[in-house]
């Protein structure tokens, strides 16, 4: 057993590193222990004993978060989530490489599926790759950046940027990387490829500084999002989730109008658009959090979904799509509606 | 409310004196009070410590608004006497729990051996006779950041030196550093009130009208207004029931709270 004894330090990102045993003497552990050297080290056999604590309080932690470092074992993939836009893809995966995110946005999932706020790195990104390599016998898409945002934390083990080398190195490997950071220059040095869609979530500056805590604003987001279209990136805007309240005319119609101001239309890849939705299961615990009108307002739940009702959720899509057809043919425009 | 968990009375005392704590008696327990704090004197060992914090704990039961501070003294190696230590990890045998500690603080940290006897080799970690039974027993009760384990070394591995007096001594320096950490915790893990008493007897009183599941729905829509419109329910327009209410007029009564709340 170590001698763990820290001296005083001021609270920082992760100021507590939590690090299983297994992975100590791995090489991107000892480089983000350099990184954070002002961190405490813990040393722990599992993440799960630290991630998975049962008494844990989401909302606290997101003002503080921690960093776990692991070893990831099997499952590496999970099959697209019904939430999400599969493209038409027959193999339709998305990769758990990080768990938990840098941005805290009151409406993700996230907070109503973990017990903690804390972000876990698991260090075996090759063990990623290889479990994918029985499914790119055809074309597979696989969406790293669901379980997080990889971009905002790509400063920690630049995954994003090793899975986008892999991709590179298997022509049937599709990835798609969502995110809402401005982060663009973190991948600039890579030549854009065909396989890999950039995704950008964007929401009304009004939105963001409600209910998306932590994150780049709007016009930050855009800036990346120009920045990745003159590099010849295929980049897709979700405007997904639509947050419905009673200024939703005031905000939303100008957020199209503002995005084709700053981006030319012809130029994107896709735009999606979608109302708020989720588990019914994961809005119950993040109601306990009890932090945002968004967990409260009186949705309607269909088959274990909570979305808005049917009248509300089609009033958005047609006022979105009639705003963005101002700009771009309906054919490049997806949408996410309840069946 | 701060629930203090210390071993012995020496320990004790200089805090029971600073705050002036009256004595009750809790079951078996000696528990020290005033309005702010609940001490109690647990004894010495895991066994000791579980069962005392599960009575305190059990019987007061703590808020999320509360903290859990158990203070006392441990060996070490390689540290000053007198030193305190906070600590993230507490491990008993082959089992470790880790208090969250997310403040900003001035502290040393450290993690902890909690042990079933007075260790006389030396080991890399400190260690204590409590913390670990405390942890088990208060994490039934609380989050991993409401509880903190403050130590003061007492000895270099050689427990035959610890007297009273030095026990007193040894807390009576520390006793700044307790309020500093009491005040962090405090001060970080603020949570706002959301109803007000008010608000909570209107709730009350319109709920005595409605079914269960129509209280939720209703309970939920006045979360809705209170984060959305940061107003005073009182200013919402909703009115309590005169008469009772049919089932019809109850539903119809239902409906028109929602909307009003969440429109």
């Amino acid at each position: 057993m170590s001698n763990n004894l820290s001296k005083p330090s001021r609270a920082s990102l992760f100021s507590h590193l939590y690090i299983e045993e297994c992975v100590k003497n791995n090489l991107l552990t000892k480089e983000i222990i350099q990184k954070f050297s002002k961190s405490k080290i813990i040393y722990i056999k599992h993440y799960k004993d630290i991630f998975n604590r049962p008494n844990q309080d989401f909302s606290v932690q997101s003002k503080s978060k921690n960093l776990i470092l692991a070893k990831r074992e099997a499952p590496f993939l999970y099959k697209g989530s019904f939430y999400s836009d599969g493209f038409e893809f027959e193999n339709f995966f998305y990769t758990p490489s990080i768990l938990g995110c840098l941005y805290d946005c009151e409406y993700c999932y996230l907070s109503g599926m973990y017990n903690s706020a804390n972000n876990v790195l698991f260090v075996n990104t090759k063990d990623f790759f290889n479990a994918l390599l029985p499914h790119l016998d055809k074309p597979t898409l696989v969406a790293i950046s669901y379980d997080t945002d990889t971009l905002a934390i790509e400063f920690l083990a630049h995954t994003t940027k090793q899975w986008i080398n892999y991709a590179k190195q298997e022509h049937n490997l599709h990835l798609e990387i969502r995110t809402k950071s401005a982060n663009f220059k973190a991948v600039s040095s890579i030549k854009a490829s065909k396989q890999i869609v950039l995704a950008w979530t964007l929401s009304p500056q009004k939105i963001i500084d409600l209910y998306e805590h932590k994150t780049p604003s709007l016009n930050a987001r855009l800036k990346a999002i120009q920045e990745a279209i003159d590099a010849n990136w295929q980049v897709r805007v979700s405007i997904d989730p639509v947050i419905y309240n009673e200024e939703f005319l005031l905000l939303y119609p100008p957020l199209v109008d503002k995005l084709f101001t700053v981006i030319q239309a012809n130029k994107l890849f896709e735009l999606t658009l979608g109302s708020f939705r989720m588990s019914a299961t994961h809005l119950k615990r993040i109601k306990k959090l009890k932090r945002s009108d968004i967990a409260f307002y009186p949705y309607e739940v269909n088959n274990g979904i909570v979305s808005y009702n049917k009248s509300i959720e089609q009033y958005i899509l047609d006022i979105m799509i009639k705003q963005a057809t101002k700009y771009i043919k309906k054919e490049k425009i997806r949408t996410w509606q309840l069946q | 409310m701060i629930y203090l968990i210390i071993a012995h009375y020496a320990e004790a005392e200089p805090i029971i004196q600073k705050y002036k704590l009256k004595r009750i008696h809790l079951f078996a327990y000696t528990v020290f009070t005033n309005d702010d704090i609940k001490l109690i004197l647990c004894k010495m060992g895991i066994d000791n410590a579980l069962m005392a914090t599960s009575v305190l704990l059990g019987h007061f039961l703590p808020t999320k608004h509360d903290l859990l501070i158990n203070i006392g003294l441990c060996g070490a190696n390689k540290i000053t006497v007198g030193q305190a230590l906070l600590i993230h990890k507490i491990t008993y045998k082959n089992h470790s729990y880790f208090p969250d500690i997310l403040f900003e603080h001035s502290l040393i940290e450290t993690d902890l051996i909690t042990s079933d006897t007075a260790v006389e080799s030396i080991l890399n970690s400190p260690v204590d006779m409590e913390a670990y039974g405390i942890y088990k027993a208060a994490s039934k009760f609380l989050k991993a950041h409401q509880m903190l384990f403050l130590k003061i070394v007492s000895d270099n591995f050689e427990p035959q030196t610890i007297t009273k007096e030095l026990a007193k001594q040894l807390i009576t320096k520390n006793l700044e550093k307790l309020e500093n950490i009491i005040a962090l915790a405090k001060h970080t893990f603020k949570k706002d009130i959301i109803f007000s008493v008010k608000e909570k007897k209107l709730i009350q009183d319109i709920s005595a009208y409605l079914t269960k599941a129509q209280t939720d729905t209703f309970l939920d829509a006045c979360y809705y207004y209170k984060f959305h419109r940061n107003n005073s329910l009182h200013v919402s327009n909703i009115k309590i029931p005169i008469t009772r209410l049919t089932k019809q007029q109850r539903s119809s009564y239902v409906k028109q709270l929602i909307q009003t709340l969440t429109s």
